[in-house]
């Protein structure tokens, strides 16, 4: 909790907040234009639900990753970061610093999205409401929300310099949608791809039903973060900073 | 502390050759040479910055925590004040820390602490960055021009510092231009050149052979057929 406030109280800048409600503008304008019924008129139901989690996915997948890259990169152009590693602050301990930012940014997150959902319920009239969908997609906010922001800081302690991680991090995105759009209809082992994986289960496109159901998602996903993390890990413990 | 043999290459430049040198406890080394020579480079090393391509650096009995450095790439966020910096500072490496307006008034920036970083002119930015490194105590000081943009004042005040942290027994590597400062300071000196050692020489050999380090320093480094003979120490 301490090493997170710390961190937080780093994070928390003005630019961060304008990118962060920018994203989420951009995104519930998007929704708004694409399901009309999005807080237009007043009506809370399956679309809406589907329409937040589209604009939380957004929130997760973009916004707070290309903060956390900021943030850490900032850290290492300025050279802050040297300035704790070289005063004592072990490399394991810096990372960990930074995987505690990730992880309260996903708790966050998460009560955000209860905060979102709660008061669209409040205030407008509720045609459809599924407290497993609520509750699903609670947890899911913080599992992706904690896979993204992960991914964020390995690419950032792995590049330290913002063109080369943000260049990782949304070319591979990127490349991953490009090839989902291509061929996502043809190949099959197209929509376990880790990034489209998650996105598709938490906007409702892709709903697991069952316990077995969440095991593939899972062992996609869970390696493919392991491994950044891991090489992150690795290799920052031996780079010349 | 010792270092055995350390090189370090950057893809095809070779950075430092073959350096080996001891320091005791309690001792001061002046690190001299001229811009690109290897001293930030070398120091970055020695606090495990920088991994060397060959040979090793020996800690005897110093922790990493125990090492103290100020470089001058590095600095402090800009957008907190410099007592919030200097509180996350301590925090992080320490896992807390003690009342620190006491430390800000004895480095004269009681006025500023709330100011942003960012705000701060050079010589207040080194003086959190002296304050940073003086803030707790340690045993070894890795110190890259540590005078740089520092008024009369506080240049007097670091001076007292460093001489009473030595009297404790702390020992420090300190790298400066400032000639005259390091003089007054140091026990020895390391010359070096493109990456290697070109002279090592005590305090007492520097008196006995130059008239002042300046003068020793263009000898050694300005005349190489003069180097063999500063090479023993």
């Amino acid at each position: 909790m301490r090493i997170a406030s710390l961190e937080l109280t780093k994070y928390v800048r003005v630019y961060v907040i304008i990118i962060i409600c920018y994203v989420l503008l951009l995104t519930i304008l998007a929704s708004r234009i694409e399901a009309r019924n999005f807080m237009n008129y007043g009506t809370f139901d399956l679309d809406t639900f589907k329409a937040v989690n589209h604009s939380f996915a957004a929130l997760f997948t973009s916004a707070i990753p290309f903060t956390i890259i900021l943030n850490i990169c900032n850290e290492f152009s300025n050279g802050y970061a040297l300035k704790l590693i070289s005063n004592g602050l072990a490399r394991t301990s810096y990372c960990s610093f930074k995987f505690a930012l990730a992880g309260a940014l996903s708790i966050i997150c998460m009560v955000l999205y209860a905060f979102v959902i709660l008061a669209l319920v409040s205030i407008e009239r509720v045609t459809y409401f599924d407290w497993t969908i609520f509750i699903s997609s609670l947890i899911q906010v913080l599992i992706f929300s904690m896979f993204f922001s992960s991914i964020a800081v390995s690419v950032a302690l792995l590049g330290r310099s913002w063109q080369s991680a943000l260049l990782f991090y949304y070319g591979y995105i990127i490349i991953e949608g490009i090839i989902v759009l291509r061929f996502g209809e043809t190949v099959s082992w197209v929509k376990y791809l880790p990034v489209n994986l998650a996105t598709s289960i938490f906007e409702l496109k892709a709903t697991p039903e069952k316990f077995s159901d969440y095991l593939l998602p899972a062992g996609v996903i869970i390696p493919f973060c392991l491994v950044i993390v891991w090489c992150a890990y690795h290799f920052f413990k031996k780079a010349d900073l | 502390m010792e270092i055995r043999n350390v090189s370090k290459r950057f893809g095809n430049k070779q950075v430092l050759k073959e350096i080996s040198f001891s320091l005791d406890e309690g001792k001061i080394l002046g690190l001299l040479g001229p811009n690109g020579a290897g001293k930030t480079t070398l120091l970055k090393i020695i606090c495990g910055l920088v991994k060397p391509s060959a040979g090793e650096v020996i800690l005897e009995r110093v922790a990493r925590t125990e090492i103290a450095t100020i470089f001058e790439d590095q600095r402090f966020l800009g957008h907190l004040s410099g007592i919030k910096n200097m509180k996350l500072f301590m925090s992080s490496i320490y896992g807390g820390h003690s009342s620190l307006v006491e430390k800000f008034q004895e480095f004269g920036l009681n006025e500023s602490q709330n100011v942003k970083f960012k705000f701060y002119s050079s010589g207040m930015k080194k003086r959190v960055d002296l304050m940073s490194a003086f803030v707790n105590g340690k045993r070894l000081y890795l110190l890259d021009e540590p005078t740089n943009a520092l008024d009369i004042e506080s240049m007097n005040a670091f001076n007292n510092q460093v001489i009473s942290l030595k009297n404790e027994g702390k020992s420090f590597v300190i790298a400066s231009h400032h000639a005259l400062e390091m003089e007054r300071l140091c026990d020895s000196f390391l010359l070096i050149d493109r990456g290697a050692i070109v002279g090592k020489m005590t305090r007492e050999e520097l008196l006995h052979n130059f008239i002042s380090l300046e003068s020793a320093y263009g000898s050694v480094i300005h005349k190489p057929q003069n180097r063999k003979n500063y090479l023993h120490s």
